[in-house]
């Protein structure tokens, strides 16, 4: 056998015919059975896809069909009582050239009747299926009333392609108009319908290719009749063109008559047949119901033979409909002329004129010259009924003697000369039998004009009107687009901490008086994560808050605003004295020991040397103690530790220090250095709490370190680029804290022993303002211009010893390299924070702020996350009560828990279900889950009272797949894997309720939505195509989502839009009816992986990725509002509480994020509100 | 036994080898098939050629094998999936003409249901005279038809030149048209 391989194989390579049978009577001989073998495999050789496709390719959504393998035996004609796949075939209502058309009925999913036409045989059933299917989802985006749905198509057993119908029990137009005796008037309203239907068409972009009466069938909905046009995507799937070989053959049969056939579908030039065919062929129609008759004789068309025919259609002008009615013969006009209602003479001058061109208009050879849309045809026929001008216009007189010249040319140059004067002549006669008719005319145009104005002034009310809403809308979209920005970017000020921007921006949108109130959850989000981490605010000033200090027992604060230095009593939370310093900057300071404050200040006349001094003051008794007299102004002061000395530094290199009890000084050394220009924040002279050195900020970021008893410089060291901002001792005075600006945000730490820098902490911003030691030495405060204040945890940073001290170095520069420094952050400051201080006992910390505000902070308390809590155990699926207080959560093991507590982090077991290869399920309500047994049984569980209901099991042996609860937890839903079969249950029963035909792709990863409205449900294949089943339609509805991979999809709470996320980061919102795709969801990262809709429908939350665990969107104007971060990825469940008031989200490793809006900040009754405190 | 030296001793001539090959990587392919279908995420669909690459890698590993053993170690993949999909096949058969499904597995229910079962069977039935005219030729139409190799794949699987495979793969096709053709409805 591998003979007959070899030969056939050789005989591909010669060309078919004589060579190629030469080669096998010498290979194998005539007749022999090898010869017949070969030849048998020769004509099954093809080169098409068979094969081509592997089997489980097919498991792709929407790979090509391959071809099937099976060969049909050729046509045996269907009839009445067969079935064809789901249809059974009733009667025939229709047969024609084309095919037959039967009453069928379908008995699944919903037994209806359907009109099926099986086409004619002699197609090509493949390719006849192909080219429908792609137009497949473009036909099933058509809805209009005067339209008839394809619904299906598919190929009968005996290989011919079907098309299944929306039935329309009704007659031709033409027949219809006739028959009833319609007028005129009527007939245009019903035309228009008919424009309106197939402008929907165009619109969708589906051409028909077939307009004519018989694919327009007039039906009476309540005596009112209503014209659908039938077979929309048939022609085009059938791609029947003119051939001369098909022509008298098929094409006649096919078609039954050209008379309705545009020019350029006649001419087959290859030029695209586009809308203005159906503009051309509608012409045809209008031009019948008028007249009665087509332009062209059909029966004359078809037996003049192809080459005649074309010219005929391509060249031939039409008679005007008028002329037409004219040139019949009385008993016919007659006839014409009473289905009209209407006198023969009255039917004429109807027609006369503004019909006439509006018919010829639509008849145009060319289409350019055509009406652009059906909608403009239908337009004109309305100016027409209105009495209004008519926009279509008789051709001129140059336009029709240049298509005269161009037709007759060589005619027309022999008897050029006589042709121009017989037109000169009709030209004179015309002008006078105008002049003489004109008078008439101004009469009864007169009238039409008075017509005209009342109808334009109408016009111009309702453009108003229209343009009016408009410009609402627009202004609303502008709002809303503002709106989403502002969101947008007050979470990135809150991301950078900068709490007063991001209020700011809050507050834009509080509804002003007037004006829509577009706040939602994302605002009552971020207002309330703009609330402060301060227990409160201890004083609200004028001016910047340069320096604080606190008094020994915690009462005192001494509140430094250039030159007004206020204390403030901490208890009672007011201001105990105000004392004017003379000085932009005073020193303060409290003594560790005593109420007692040691502050500077300067006086003196304008234009006089300025006295400066210590000014020692009791607190308690607002009553000063001693005036230490200096040199030059002061700039710092230090206890010692005892309280019993004092030391000063002033700005003319003076150290001084001074006996407090006896207020008398009791040294005084000189330094040399430049101190930095001071500035109300920051320091430029620190004096170590053993009083034994000195920190100072010199110029140009040099930092020195002086013996404070000799003045002696000990070592200076380049600290920043810029200048110092900040410098602080250790309580030990082993180490020194710096920080820089305006640049630099990091806070180096020195050892003050070797002047080694031994580390950095990066964190802040921007500029450090302030540092603050603990007492114990293991915390370091730092405030900054970015607005927070950190705590850092610096147990760990130890200065070093003698010889070890040269080693410190190269690990010194290690650190800058290490993982950032455990720390904590506080916000509440709106502003750059200046000063901090802290109260002796070592937990409350005092800030002052350039806007200010001086707060209070409790460093104990540990800020709480607002942006989101996260529940301590992994959690598989999960809901929220429907009072937002608890969730209620199945884990992997199918283990129930109610969490509840502020941060839910309290579990109470509620039920162990155990674990399934299927999906547990919460009912909305949270009352009920469901668990599959391993059996296939449904069991579920009562949350609410213990134990569950009566197991029940759907099918005795078909796998079903829990989808859902209903909104009101009553009901179950599911699908059959096997069939598709959608059902209904009552879990109390375990009744079927009701079932729909759901999509039969038997892929896993349907995804199924149900809205609440009953029997409104959505079902995606990955592949981006599912069916739309509505109450209204009789059958679902094949939709094209054009996203492949969907992941979820959902309906909005009313029913009216859905939306479908998809594995590629992509999802879209969509109109349910008809369904229109109304924006795409896009700008993640990653996936996207599930959808909810906000209870009220205002929102939608699409779960994602990692940082992008969810966004939300804007329902109304599609825009994208806030990103919540996360951690993990593939957040598959996202919801909304029933309050709205939590937003959660849910990954596959099991991690539970809840996200909360501050409850009642949308209150509007309150609306300076600040934002809640946890 | 492990499948290198099943192979091993295949490529010494052991004809039973092949029959203790083909139930372990039966196993394999299903239990991948299973674990993918659980576990791959949603959107994701079987791709046969990746459950067998995946099969050998498991299997295999990181073994050197020769060209030949390769060959047969596909060979016998192929024939694993003919088997997955063709009882799939049946069996949807079978409940479309009422009988009842029993314990099938979600992964079966699932590749039962992906194809035109009458094609795979009859393509099937046609294969197995054909394997016994051409058992090359055959081979390649499983690797090609059931496991999803594109031309290029199958002919480095069998170690034939990309020539040689297509004019095989040309043969085929006329050959299974031919008999599918003329076989009784």
């Amino acid at each position: 056998m591998m003979q007959e391989r070899d030969i056939f194989l050789a005989a591909l390579e010669r060309a078919s015919g004589a060579e190629r049978r030469s080669f096998l009577d010498r290979a194998c001989g005539v007749g022999t059975p090898l010869r017949q073998a070969v030849d048998t495999l020769l004509a099954n050789h093809r080169e098409d896809t068979f094969l081509d496709q592997p089997v489980l390719h097919r498991l792709r959504e929407g790979s090509p069909t391959p071809e099937p393998v099976t060969v049909h035996p050729p046509g045996t004609l269907e009839k009445p009582g067969d079935r064809i796949g789901r249809y059974k075939l009733l009667e025939i209502i229709g047969e024609g050239g084309g095919g037959t058309v039967f009453m069928a009925e379908q008995e699944e999913p919903v037994r209806r009747r359907v009109a099926l036409k099986i086409v004619k045989p002699g197609m090509d059933t493949k390719s006849v299926i192909a080219r429908f299917e792609t137009e497949r989802q473009a036909l099933a985006m058509m809805d209009h009333p005067n339209i008839a749905k394809v619904l299906d198509a598919g190929s009968t057993e005996a290989g011919r392609p079907f098309f299944v119908m929306e039935l329309v029990r009704g007659i031709r137009i033409t027949d219809y108009c006739d028959e009833n005796h319609l007028t005129t008037r009527e007939r245009l309203l019903l035309f228009i319908k008919v424009c309106h239907a197939i402008q929907h068409a165009h619109q969708k972009g589906i051409i028909h290719r077939d307009v004519k009466p018989s694919n327009i069938l007039v039906t009476l909905h309540d005596g009112v009749p209503v014209p659908k046009v039938i077979d929309f995507g048939i022609a085009k799937a059938i791609d029947q063109r003119l051939t001369d070989h098909t022509f008298f053959t098929e094409f006649r049969a096919f078609l039954g008559t050209p008379a309705y056939m545009s020019p350029e579908q006649a001419e087959m030039s290859g030029l695209d047949v586009d809308t203005r065919a159906d503009i051309y062929s509608l012409g045809v129609v209008l031009y019948e119901m008028l007249t009665g008759r087509t332009p062209f004789d059909p029966k004359a068309l078809v037996a003049s033979g192809l080459d005649a025919m074309r010219r005929t259609i391509r060249e031939e002008e039409p008679i005007r409909p008028s002329t037409r009615i004219k040139s019949l013969d009385d008993s016919d006009r007659t006839i014409t002329a009473q289905r009209h209602q209407a006198e023969p003479s009255r039917l004429v001058s109807v027609l006369t004129g503004d019909l006439d061109w509006i018919v010829l208009k639509a008849l145009e050879k060319d289409r350019a010259r055509r009406f652009e849309t059906a909608n403009g045809l239908a337009l004109d026929i309305q100016r027409y009924l209105d009495d209004e001008p008519i926009y279509a216009r008789p051709p001129s007189a140059l336009y029709r003697f240049q298509k005269l010249v161009h037709r007759h040319r060589v005619a027309f140059f022999t008897v050029g000369a006589v042709g121009v004067a017989l037109l000169v002549g009709l030209t004179i006669a015309t002008w006078q039998f105008i002049e003489k008719s004109r008078a008439y005319q101004r009469i009864s145009e007169s009238e039409a004009y008075q017509r005209r104005l009342g109808n334009r002034a109408r016009r111009a009310q309702e453009t108003e009107a229209y343009l009016r809403r408009q410009a609402q809308a627009q202004e609303l979209l502008a709002r809303q687009k503002a709106y989403a920005a502002d969101i947008n970017l007050a979470q990135h000020a809150l991301a950078a901490n900068n709490l007063g921007r991001a209020r700011e921006l809050l507050e834009n949108h509080r509804p002003k008086t007037s004006g829509p109130d577009l706040r939602h959850w994302e605002w009552a989000y971020l207002w309330q994560n703009c609330g402060s981490d301060a227990l409160f605010t201890l004083c609200q000033t004028s001016n910047s808050v340069g320096t604080l200090s606190a008094s020994h027992d915690g009462r005192w604060i001494t509140v430094n605003t250039g030159d007004i230095l206020t204390v403030w009593d901490l208890r009672s939370r007011q201001s105990h004295a105000r004392i004017e310093t003379g000085s932009f900057r005073s020193e303060a300071q409290f003594s560790p020991t005593a109420p007692l404050l040691a502050y500077s200040e300067s006086t003196g006349a304008p234009f006089t040397p300025r006295k400066h001094q210590i000014r020692l003051w009791n607190a308690n008794e607002r009553r000063v103690e001693a005036d230490l007299p200096l040199t030059a102004s002061c700039r710092t002061i230090a206890f010692s530790a005892d309280g019993a000395q004092l030391l000063t530094v002033s700005s003319d290199g003076h150290i001084e220090t001074w006996d407090v009890a006896q207020g008398v000084r009791l040294t005084r050394v000189r330094f040399s250095a430049s101190l930095r220009t001071p500035a109300q924040y920051g320091d430029s002279v620190r004096v170590s709490p053993d009083l034994r050195l000195l920190a100072v900020a010199a110029e140009a970021g040099s930092l020195q370190v002086i013996d404070a008893a000799t003045g002696e410089p000990r070592w200076t060291a380049q600290a920043a680029e810029e200048h110092l901002v900040a410098l602080a001792f250790s309580p030990d005075s082993r180490l020194l804290a710096t920080s820089a600006g305006f640049v630099e945000s990091s806070i180096r730490i020195w050892d003050v022993g070797t002047s080694r820098e031994i580390t950095r902490l990066e964190g802040h911003r921007t500029w450090v303002s302030s540092l603050v030691f603990w007492p114990d030495g293991q915390t370091l405060a730092s405030s900054s211009a970015d607005q927070t204040i950190r705590l850092w945890d610096i147990s760990d940073i130890r200065p070093a010893f003698g010889a070890l001290n040269r080693l410190a170095r190269p690990r010194a520069r290690r650190s800058e390299t290490e993982q950032p420094r455990h720390h904590t952050t506080l916000r509440g400051h709106q502003l750059e924070v200046w000063s901090l201080a802290l109260l002796p006992d070592n937990t409350t910390l005092v800030s002052g702020c350039k806007d200010g505000s001086v707060c209070v902070w409790d460093t104990n308390r540990r800020p709480r996350d607002r942006s989101r809590v996260t529940l301590p155990s992994p959690v598989d699926t999960w809901r929220f009560a429907p009072d937002g207080l608890s969730v209620v959560a199945i884990d992997n093991q199918g283990r129930v828990s109610r969490w509840d507590g502020e941060d839910f982090q309290n579990a109470h077991p509620l039920a162990d279900l155990g674990s399934s290869p299927y999906p547990h399920l919460l009912s909305p309500d949270t009352q009920f889950a469901l668990a599959t047994t391993p059996g296939g049984s449904f069991r579920i569980w009562d949350l609410t009272h213990g134990g569950s209901l009566p197991d029940w099991r759907p099918s005795p042996s078909k796998p079903i797949l829990p989808v859902g609860f209903s909104a009101d937890s009553k009901n179950l839903r599911t699908r059959n894997l096997f069939d598709g079969t959608l059902q209904e249950w009552d879990i109390k029963t375990g009744q079927q309720i009701r079932s729909w035909q759901g999509s039969t792709s038997r892929t896993p990863w349907l995804a199924t939505a149900f809205a609440d409205n009953e029997g409104l449900w959505l079902q995606i294949t990955p592949s981006g195509t599912g069916l739309l089943g509505t109450p209204e339609a009789p059958a679902p509805i094949p939709i094209d989502l054009g996203l492949p991979q969907v992941d979820q999809a959902t309906f909005s709470p009313d029913g009216l839009l859905f939306a479908v996320v998809s594995r590629l980061g992509q999802g879209a919102l969509w109109q349910t009816m008809p369904p229109q795709k109304l924006a795409p969801i896009s700008g993640f990262l990653q996936g996207t992986h599930s959808v909810a809709f906000s209870p009220d429908g205002q929102r939608l939350a699409v779960g994602s990725d990692g940082r992008e665990a969810i966004k939300l969107w804007d329902v109304d104007s599609h825009q994208e509002l806030i990103t919540l971060t996360g951690e993990g990825s593939g957040f598959h469940i996202v919801d909304f509480s029933p309050d709205s008031n939590l937003l959660g989200a849910s990954n596959s490793k099991g991690i539970l994020h809840v996200w909360r809006a501050g409850g009642d900040a949308l209150d509007l009754s309150n609306p300076t509100a600040e934002p809640r405190s946890p | 036994m492990d499948v290198t030296s099943i192979l091993e001793s295949m490529g010494q001539g052991d004809l039973e080898a092949a029959e203790k090959l083909l139930p372990l990587v039966y196993d394999e392919l299903r239990k991948i098939a299973a674990y993918k279908m659980a576990q791959e995420s949603p959107g994701n669909t079987l791709q046969p050629t990746a459950l067998v690459n995946e099969a050998w890698l498991r299997l295999v590993g990181g073994s050197q094998l020769n060209i030949q053993s390769r060959a047969q170690f596909f060979s016998v993949c192929a024939e694993a999936m003919r088997r997955i999909l063709v009882e799939a096949a049946r069996r949807r058969r079978a409940i479309k003409r009422g009988g009842t499904l029993e314990r099938a597995e979600f992964v079966e229910a699932e590749i039962a249901f992906s194809g035109p079962t009458e094609d795979v069977i009859a393509v099937d039935d046609a294969l197995e005279q054909f394997a016994k005219e051409d058992p090359t030729a055959a081979e390649l139409v499983k690797l090609r038809y059931f496991v999803g190799m594109n031309m290029t794949e199958a002919a480095d699987a069998l170690g034939l030149s990309l020539r040689s495979a297509e004019r095989l793969w040309t043969y085929a096709r006329a050959w299974l048209r031919r008999r599918i053709g003329s076989a009784p409805p």
